[in-house]
């Protein structure tokens, strides 16, 4: 009963900022540097044709984008081709874009035309072995029987991998080792491999000067860059649509590896690379205030998910536990569910969730009240169970009625117990939250999720400094109030 | 006057209580012996309405006591256990006050109330401001007593009130509640393993063993008529105090 209070309070609460969301665009990425840098590239197009552009920027995975963008949480992200025939259209082996196109109408979505890339595997030279042994393709490097493999075992297993390339182009290297990513770069550098596997558009390419051989036969799947995009919102804004759309096929590999070595190897904000991109150049950085500003936004944001999750946890977790407490035979049920929920992975549980609230602040609040109820729940539950059978028994000879024994006996002793539960459930929650980023709720998680996608640390030391002062303060703050609460006969000892 | 008719306690196969008859007399000190084990706290959690008795029924006052009506009596009866049972978050006050105040009771009444007792047991009333745990073992005793007597109840139970006390304390508080006892009037039950109390406090005394009542009567019965052996070497085993014997 009290659940579906809170969850109609929750619901009426996120209504209220969906209302500001109506009349801003929601432009999604997921959480990699490509995508951020693409979803910023539109986001600025759309904002020079006035249009209002709200961005939830590293969407934890395809499957939350996927339910976000059909139910109409978000209107626009870029995307791949070869994802969109997996994951949208459970058809793994549609390859063609106009029959993609097709097929994605019945969703009520439109994409564009590939931006002029295939964000795909590919094997990567050395350029001067390139140069040296006339390579442009692989049908050249079948030629080279000597050229040194280093592949990752990702592409070594996959059944779209190695094995069939190698039937397809007869490759028949005498070495060929397994290896970790970061490891086979270091070999290809220090000239220890020839060939190595990479993805297409990735920065590495520029950074290690390597040469991507041209897959002429081919093997490997498509994967182009699109922008998808809702048919409704473009119904409602077709010059913008029109202006993206002008993006079609002026983006090649080279290019995005560029933006992509901007980002990730000169550590250039994906704002300024999407406007360095679109402009040809940079407007001034952003002032001290305006991160200053961000900071403060995302404090309250992080705050509203925690207070509210929070205070949701104790509302329905406290009675829970009292109530495991008084009826034996219903505890084991009720301390094993709320000890279930806590074994779901966050992930999991919020892309659960989208279905139910779509993304950004529900979900995470639903979700974060999920994760604080069991430490709640349950020293509630131990704080009253433990206290001594003689108090209890002594209570009732005096003749206190079983809500005064309650009220009045059992939960003032058990208080430091439920206290130390809240303090549990509050600091859990303010690392959680973080990973409210992941569907879109903001809060300090952004910056993280940013950071870790960029591998960028310093933005990622944005997000996670706060969060971590705030887990000492919450902590500080717990204590404080425990100190009042707890009453002073139970303190001294 | 307190109505004990064929009451036993069994726990599925283990008889705890054998059933068993006993009339006490009001206005009187009765006294539950017995070594630890012997059936004399599960027949006090019975006559609380604590526990349910397997056969048998209990009368207060003519009021057979049941689940509709052990609130009522249980408020006739003031309660008193080993270490007190006082409330470790609140003060000597709050512990004494706590269920007139639940019941409505207004400050002044209670106030007045607490003043008296205070005299009564001789506890200054400076320490009722006092966490339990600041107090000592004879000072918690005396407020545990001040807290069974609050609302003036007519029948008392202590269950071993003496039980964790050092001896010198022990001895004088002991001489305390027996002052304390004959000013009041009231229907006393003391439980306890200890025969000198026994014989000090008991106008009778029921000697239990093993879940069987051995025998009831005072004192003296129990010297110079054992019901059993055992009454006896019971009696021997423990050396009851000098006066008492001089006075058989």
């Amino acid at each position: 009963m009290t659940l579906w209070m809170l969850i109609g309070l929750l619901s009426s609460f996120g209504s209220s900022s969906c209302l500001a969301n109506d009349l801003k665009s929601v432009v999604a990425s997921k959480p990699f540097p490509e995508s951020y840098i693409l979803a910023e590239i539109a986001a600025q197009i759309l904002e020079e044709n006035s249009v209002r552009v709200d961005r939830k920027f590293g969407l934890g995975a395809t499957g939350i984008v996927f339910e976000a963008i059909t139910r109409g949480e978000i209107v626009l992200y870029p995307e791949y081709s070869g994802t969109i025939a997996e994951a949208f259209l459970k058809n793994p082996a549609l390859r063609e874009l106009g029959k993609i196109q097709e097929k994605i109408g019945s969703l009520g979505l439109e994409m564009t035309d590939s931006l002029g890339f295939n964000n795909t595997y590919a094997l990567a030279v050395r350029r001067e072995f390139a140069e040296k042994n006339h390579l442009i393709s692989l049908s050249d490097l079948a030629r080279i029987p000597t050229a040194r493999f280093g592949l990752t075992n990702e592409i070594m297993n996959r059944q779209d991998g190695y094995p069939g390339l190698a039937r397809r182009y007869s490759l028949n290297p005498v070495e060929i080792h397994e290896m970790q990513h970061s490891l086979a770069y270091r070999a290809l550098e220090r000239g220890e491999i020839d060939v190595t596997d990479v993805y297409s558009t990735d920065a590495t390419i520029k950074r290690l000067d390597l040469f991507v051989l041209k897959d002429d036969l081919g093997y490997f799947p498509n994967y182009q860059a699109v922008f998808l995009a809702r048919r409704d919102w473009i119904t409602k804004n077709a010059a913008a649509w029109k202006r993206l759309k002008q993006l079609e096929g002026k983006i090649s590999a080279e290019e995005m590896v560029s933006l992509n070595a901007m980002v990730e190897t000169d550590h250039r904000s994906f704002h300024d690379v999407a406007e360095f991109f679109l402009k040809g150049s940079n407007s001034a950085p952003k002032a001290n205030w305006e991160k200053a500003h961000a900071l403060w936004r995302r404090t309250l944001e992080h705050l509203r998910l925690v207070l509210i999750s929070l205070g949701s946890s104790i509302l329905v977790g406290l009675p829970l536990g009292v109530l495991a407490f008084y009826k034996r035979g219903i505890s084991r049920i009720i301390l094993n569910v709320s000890a279930l929920i806590q074994t779901i992975p966050s992930l999991a549980l919020l892309a659960f969730l989208i279905p139910l609230f779509g993304i950004g602040e529900k979900p995470a609040i639903f979700a974060l009240f999920l994760y604080g109820l069991l430490p709640v729940v349950l020293n509630t539950y131990s704080g009253l169970d433990g206290v001594d059978p003689k108090l209890r028994e002594s209570a009732i000879g005096l003749g206190l009625a079983e809500k005064d024994i309650l009220r009045r006996v059992l939960l003032p002793l058990a208080s430091p117990s439920i206290l130390t539960g809240i303090r549990t459930s509050a600091v859990i929650g303010i690392g959680t939250a973080t990973l409210a980023a992941l569907i879109g709720a903001g809060g300090y998680g952004a910056p993280i999720m940013t950071g870790l996608a960029l591998n960028d640390i310093p933005t990622l030391l944005e997000g996670a400094i706060p969060a971590a002062c705030m887990a000492l303060l919450a902590q500080w703050g717990l204590d404080r109030i425990a100190e009042q609460i707890i009453p002073a006969g139970l303190k001294r000892k | 006057m307190i109505d004990i008719k064929n009451v036993s306690k069994t726990y599925g196969e283990k008889t705890v209580l054998f059933p068993l008859d006993l009339k006490l007399a009001a206005e009187q000190t009765h006294v539950i012996l017995g070594s630890s084990g012997c059936g004399k706290s599960t027949l006090f959690r019975i006559l609380m309405g604590l526990i349910p008795a397997s056969t048998g029924e209990v009368k207060m006052n003519g009021v057979a006591m049941n689940p509709q009506t052990q609130k009522e009596l249980v408020r006739q009866m003031g309660y008193v256990v080993q270490d007190s049972g006082l409330f470790p978050h609140l003060t000597g006050f709050d512990n004494v006050s706590l269920l007139m105040k639940t019941l409505g009771h207004s400050r002044s009444r209670i106030n007045e109330r607490v003043e008296e007792l205070a005299g009564l047991v001789k506890l200054d009333l400076s320490l009722f401001s006092k966490f339990p745990n600041s107090l000592s073992g004879g000072q918690k005793q005396r407020l545990g007593i001040v807290r069974a007597l609050m609302l003036d109840p007519k029948i008392i139970l202590l269950d071993e009130p003496l039980g964790a006390l050092d001896p010198i304390v022990r001895a004088d508080l002991q001489n305390e509640m027996k002052r304390i006892f004959n000013t009041l009037k009231k229907t006393v039950l003391i439980i306890t393993h200890d025969l000198g109390e026994a014989a000090s406090f008991g106008h009778t005394i029921s000697l239990f063993d093993q879940g069987r009542l051995i025998q009831h009567g005072t004192f003296p019965d129990l010297a110079k008529r054992p019901a059993t052996p055992f009454v006896t070497e019971f009696l021997n085993a423990q050396r009851p105090p000098r006066e008492v014997l001089e006075n058989l």
